[in-house]
């Protein structure tokens, strides 16, 4: 379990390390992506970071939020006051560089499911953090709440990497190639919509059922709980090693 | 050489890889039901491809992406005009890859039984619908100059299609039956030779067919050779499973795919898929072709990595080379913790612990 947790603990920092030296590449790669994660709408020098918000998300009011001072500039150009561009000043400038058009992402999507990654990864290092602290010098812990965590936990680098792969592919929406390709233009002229329905179709009904079957199986063998000790097979005699029979 | 031909060869070796390896699980699987009389025969029959058929599939995966990374528009032209057939072939891959590991959860007749059901269909769809899509790629598709594929999935089930389909679903079975006569031991073995013979009747005829019409419409010199040397080595293969040379029958089954697969993409090529509207609108491996930087990059990578690739492979197929059976196989599920009474001795090997059913 320790390996597990420092596992983690390691992976966790290096994702942050190495999402955090993206930011800035996104920033100046794709500055409608940054904008749109933050829900920033219009250019600002010193941004916030919020971590929560409830408001319109329009930009034009904000009802609730807790908001980091300096951080979201940080994060974009390592420098707490520096400029980070918003999402109406972002469409302006697209606007003229390629075309009239709607540039902006779906900004709720983007906002929550940047946070939610981040979220979900701290959630994973603070975990391995905690376990490792209980478990410091060999010792068990005793709490039962642990062990259930623990297994809580198993889903959130799973949660994080699918909210980070919906960020990234609905942030950089209505592009499927940044700057080349627009999603509309990239559907493929001799596949009819009902052909793709019944694929997206079969195929759901199909990891469904996969899925379900693994999963009972699962608590099956979770019921039937460990193997009995079992007794080792004697030997042929010939001393050949025998490949172990998996099927 | 120009780089396309060149990656155009490269694609074809991936294909003749795909068909060579997976071709005898598949065909493995399409006897499971015929050849494996109870379940220790059919644990053996899939012990014989366990280890290595999820290998032989990253031919395919390879074969895909190469296409993909060198000849893009026959990659999309390809995919979104056979959209339903590989979908099709997918979802038979899917279903078949997990009945392998699913089928031995579980001890009972019922569970194991729909699942051997499931890989024989995993296996024969595949065999037959890869032959159909081959059939169809030499022959051409209906194609604008937008090159976009016009036609269907019955446009693929034309007659020449479905001889393609039937040519590789025999050729597979035919070289599952001899690689499970040369991978196992006692009656399951003799059986299999059997089988391979009885097989081999449908085989040659229906293959011989489909090289025939192949080389009639299509053919040129130099794939009218592999073809009729395709013909030899599959003649060869059936003589040599009759007089009960496993080894050389299998080397033989082999070469014939080889043949085979070169005899369609050298009547293919220089097209990677015509047009049956216009030749016009047929796409060419320099139509179709990624830029001459791509291809050079990609030359570089795949001549670094390929030997890696097979050695790996050569070394699975090296440490399972012994053949299943003759010992009786352990039972695959561990034995339940036995509820206060002492387990009766060291038996899991005994011949009791894998009955069929009753656990």
């Amino acid at each position: 379990m320790r390996l597990g947790l420092v596992v983690t603990l390691v992976g966790g920092i290096a994702t942050a390390v190495t999402g955090d030296l993206q930011a800035r590449l996104m920033d100046s790669q794709q500055p409608m992506k940054m904008a749109a994660a933050e829900a920033l709408y219009n250019t600002s020098s010193s941004a916030s970071f919020s971590l929560f918000t409830v408001g319109t998300l329009n930009g034009d009011s904000q009802l609730w939020g807790v908001r980091v001072p300096d951080l979201l500039s940080l994060i974009a150009t390592l420098d707490p006051h520096g400029t980070v561009q918003g999402i109406n000043n972002v469409q302006r400038a697209y606007e003229k560089k390629y075309g009239p058009g709607d540039y902006k992402p779906y900004v709720p999507v983007t906002y929550w499911s940047f946070r939610l990654m981040v979220g979900f990864g701290t959630l994973a290092a603070l975990f391995s953090l905690a376990g490792l602290w209980l478990t410091r010098r060999r010792r068990i812990p005793q709490s039962r709440w642990f062990y259930r965590a623990a297994i809580a936990a198993v889903a959130t680098p799973y949660l994080a990497s699918t909210m980070g792969w919906i960020f990234t592919e609905m942030g950089r929406q209505p592009w499927t190639v940044f700057g080349v390709l627009q999603t509309s233009q990239s559907v493929s002229p001799g596949v009819s919509a009902w052909t793709v329905a019944a694929s997206l179709v079969v195929f759901t009904l199909l990891y469904g059922g996969l899925g379900a079957v693994a999963g009972w199986l699962m608590i099956r063998s979770i019921k039937a709980g460990p193997p009995a000790e079992q007794p080792e097979t004697p030997g042929t005699g010939t001393g050949e090693p025998v490949p172990v029979f998996t099927y | 050489m120009a780089l396309t031909t060149f990656w155009f060869i490269l694609i074809a070796v991936l294909w003749t890889g795909y068909f060579v390896l997976e071709g005898f699980d598949f065909g493995v699987g399409i006897l499971l039901p015929f050849l494996g009389r109870d379940d220790t025969d059919r644990r053996a029959m899939i012990n014989t491809i366990g280890p290595v058929w999820d290998g032989n599939e990253v031919w395919l995966l390879t074969a895909g992406g190469a296409t993909f990374a060198a000849f893009p528009l026959w990659y999309a032209s390809l995919f979104s005009g056979f959209y339903l057939a590989l979908l099709l072939i997918l979802v038979a891959l899917i279903v078949r890859g997990v009945s392998f590991e699913f089928r031995g959860k579980v001890a009972t007749d019922r569970w194991r039984r729909g699942w051997d059901r499931a890989i024989f269909w995993g296996s024969a769809l595949p065999a037959l619908l890869w032959g159909v899509a081959f059939a169809n790629i030499v022959r051409g598709v209906p194609m604008n100059a937008g090159h976009v594929v016009t036609g269907n999935l019955l446009t693929l089930l034309n007659p020449y299609g479905l001889l393609g389909g039937l040519a590789t679903l025999t050729l597979f079975a035919l070289h599952g039956a001899i690689f499970l006569s040369l991978r196992t031991t006692g009656d399951l073995r003799a059986r299999a030779r059997k089988a391979a013979v009885r097989i081999a009747a449908a085989t040659v005829p229906v293959a011989a067919a489909f090289l025939i019409a192949s080389q009639v419409a299509h053919g040129r010199l130099a794939t009218d050779i592999t073809a009729a040397l395709a013909a030899v080595a599959l003649l060869a293969a059936v003589a040599a499973i009759a007089r009960g040379k496993e080894g050389w029958a299998f080397a033989g089954t082999a070469v014939t795919l080889v043949l085979v697969v070169a005899t369609l993409f050298g009547d293919l090529w220089p097209d990677v898929l015509p047009s049956t509207t216009s030749a016009a609108y047929s796409l060419t491996i320099n139509n179709a072709s990624s830029s001459h930087y791509t291809l050079t990059v990609m030359t570089w990578v795949a001549l670094l990595f390929t030997p890696v690739v097979l050695a790996y492979q050569g070394w699975t197929y090296w440490v399972f080379r012994h053949r299943v059976g003759g010992t009786p196989l352990p039972p695959l599920l561990p034995p339940k913790p036995s509820s206060g009474k002492p387990s009766s001795g060291p038996s899991p090997a005994g011949p009791a612990a894998h009955a069929p059913s009753g656990l």
